[in-house]
């Protein structure tokens, strides 16, 4: 878990899988502790950069900007074999979502991390946090 | 809370009603014990929501390894009438599409022949065996190739000189699913998982080396080559990163276009769209050729296990009887013919976490077992036992000739490292004679067979119910942890 007051994520309990709940002021910010969450939950940080790339993620709604964007990052992880040294989610509309990610070698050894499948649809949720800001809740297949 | 009535020993009802929006009732399969954490982690919840699918036909099922998923439950099962208004869901076959269970067996015995090599079989084995996170696969294939995996499943590295040839003949389907169409696997999903082939994967998958401790079933067991004190080797591993792809793809079409549709579901995980319709042939196009890049897989990795026995053995395969006894998936949906009310109907059976377990006589039964059944191969937890089972042809009216596809977790991954360390897992596991290869020690203890249910009431259970017959149990005696 990587929080503060205003901005952070933490994961969430399932059976048989793992949720990240994320938090911050605003919805890119939340989006990005989303995707940090992510990264940490599969141990795909990187320490150094040698790529810079852009994402352009289209979606159904905000909750299924959450997931694709999600989803691209778990693409890009195992596609490129790459981590992540920085996720930056740049802007989020009603169907579109860009973001840019900082990649590089992962260390070796390469640090625990679970092999995650997906993000799904499951208890999605997209909203206002009680003390203002976003909160969003995805799950992760496992 | 969810409160499903017995309606005979070992089967529990889910009134319609349960859930708004239920067309049919649900059926849990299980003990008492059983239900009840069914019950508790709010899987029964979910068997109510998949009720509530346009098109169910007779029931939403739920074996008795059944747990808390997404969208489906993990154990479901559900028909849909496929020449009617029924839909398919990918959901419900999950984002590791034909992620299954293959079983090898040999000619040697465990005390006189395996027992004073263990260690240096489990670490060749170790070696040679891709595994862990994004690993790339022991099996190099240039694009071409990648689509005639997609189409042709086992039979490709066999067409390469890999694997016996007589292995597709005891694969679910002969190895390969006719209609697989790689032209709607996206490059995503190719790029993410074809350089994958032959390789573990991470989580609950694993190989084992195991030894066949009982015998409950002699003729069965008879004709698959199984007799106690035998050395075997399991497999449990899916389709990789492209099936996980093909399912995420899918899914979000499906998420859009269902509300064009009309259709609404109860948890947005449970997209689906009808079978007739053009996204649906797509899907199961896709998910057929993911399915044979499963089986693909496993029998690659299995190429290695027989290449390890080798190099320790310094004899060939063939010579230490290292024959495939059966290939299954548990996460698929597939086009069948069941009986429903007397009269025969095309279905589309999506089962998630569960075993197709046709019963003796089927003609998709190899014919070397059509007298005995389909065999069903269940992996236990790390550490703990593992079965063979035999369908039962009662199951077919049942549920849809379906089964359990084994233990069923009942602890979370946080609940399961808080109770033991992964080095204290190890420790544990070499006290009883267990010999590990595991990739991270500090994950080992999220699949502590402490995190799942006893594997040997959910095939009792399975039994009970009438669903299948157990045939022998093995216990593992190397471990090689994705």
């Amino acid at each position: 878990m990587r929080a503060s007051r205003d901005a952070g994520w933490e994961l969430l309990e399932h059976t048989a899988d793992v949720g990240i709940r994320a938090w911050a002021p605003s919805m890119p910010e939340a989006f990005e502790r989303a995707g940090r969450g992510l990264v940490e939950v599969m141990g795909a940080g990187a320490a150094t950069r040698s790529e810079t790339r852009r994402l352009s993620v289209h979606g159904e709604d905000h909750a299924g900007l959450l997931v694709s964007f999600l989803n691209d990052l778990l693409w890009v992880h195992e596609s490129t074999g790459k981590g992540f040294a920085a996720v930056d989610v740049i802007a989020v509309s009603e169907n579109t979502l860009l973001a840019e990610v900082e990649l590089g070698p992962i260390p070796d050894p390469p640090p625990e991390g679970l092999g995650v499948k997906a993000a799904t649809y499951h208890q999605l949720y997209v909203g206002r946090c009680e003390e203002g800001g976003v909160e969003v809740r995805v799950f992760l297949d496992v | 809370m969810v409160e499903p009535r017995r309606v005979e020993p070992f089967v529990w009802e889910v009134p319609v009603g349960t859930v708004e929006g239920m067309r049919v009732p649900g059926i849990v399969f299980g003990s008492d014990a059983l239900l009840r954490k069914a019950v508790d982690d709010r899987a029964v919840l979910q068997v109510a929501n998949v009720a509530t699918l346009p098109g169910i036909v007779k029931a939403s099922f739920a074996m008795p390894d059944i747990h808390w998923g997404y969208g489906f439950p993990i154990g479901g099962v559900a028909a849909t009438d496929a020449e009617g208004d029924g839909v398919i869901s990918p959901g419900g076959v999950g984002f590791d599409i034909a992620c299954g269970v293959r079983l090898l067996r040999s000619e040697l015995e465990w005390a006189r022949d395996v027992e004073p090599v263990l260690g240096r079989l489990v670490g060749t084995l170790g070696a040679r065996v891709p595994r862990g996170v994004g690993t790339k696969g022991r099996m190099k294939l240039t694009r071409s190739e990648v689509a005639q995996v997609l189409r042709e499943g086992v039979r490709f590295p066999l067409s390469r000189g890999v694997g016996l040839p007589e292995d597709e003949v005891f694969c679910e389907d002969g190895g390969a699913l006719a209609d697989a169409r790689p032209e709607h696997v996206s490059d995503k999903a190719l790029s993410r998982g074809a350089p994958q082939l032959g390789s573990l994967g991470a989580g609950n998958h694993f190989l084992e080396v195991q030894v066949v401790e009982e015998v409950l079933e002699p003729v069965a067991a008879n004709v698959m080559g199984l007799f106690a004190g035998q050395v075997c080797v399991m497999i449990h591993s899916g389709s990789r990163g492209l099936g996980h792809q093909v399912c995420t793809d899918h899914l979000k079409v499906m998420d859009g276009l269902m509300r064009r549709l009309g259709i609404e579901v109860p948890d947005r995980q449970l997209a689906c769209v009808p079978v007739r319709h053009e996204a649906a042939e797509r899907y199961l196009g896709a998910m057929a050729a993911a399915a044979n890049f499963a089986r693909a897989n496993r029998h690659v990795l299995a190429d290695a296990v027989r290449e390890s026995f080798e190099a320790v053995f310094e004899r060939s395969a063939r010579d230490l009887g290292l024959f495939l006894v059966y290939d299954v998936a548990h996460n698929l949906a597939e086009l069948e013919e069941h009986a429903v009310d007397g009269k025969r109907r095309r279905l589309c059976v999506h089962r998630k976490g569960a075993t197709r377990a046709f019963g003796p006589g089927h003609p998709q039964v190899p014919a070397a077992y059509r007298e005995i059944g389909q065999p069903v191969l269940i992996p236990g937890s790390m550490g703990t036992a593992s079965y063979v089972l035999v369908g039962l042809s009662g199951a077919e009216e049942r549920s849809f000739a379906s089964t359990c596809h084994g233990a069923g977790r009942a602890m979370s991954r946080t609940q399961a490292k808080k109770q033991m360390s992964g080095s204290e897992l190890a420790h544990s596991l070499e006290r009883q004679g267990i010999e590990l290869a595991p990739a991270h020690l500090g994950l080992l203890s999220e699949e502590a067979p402490y995190a799942y249910k006893d594997v040997a009431e959910v095939v009792r259970a399975c039994e009970g119910a009438g669903l299948t017959r157990i045939v022998a149990r093995l216990r593992p005696v190397g471990v090689v942890k994705g």
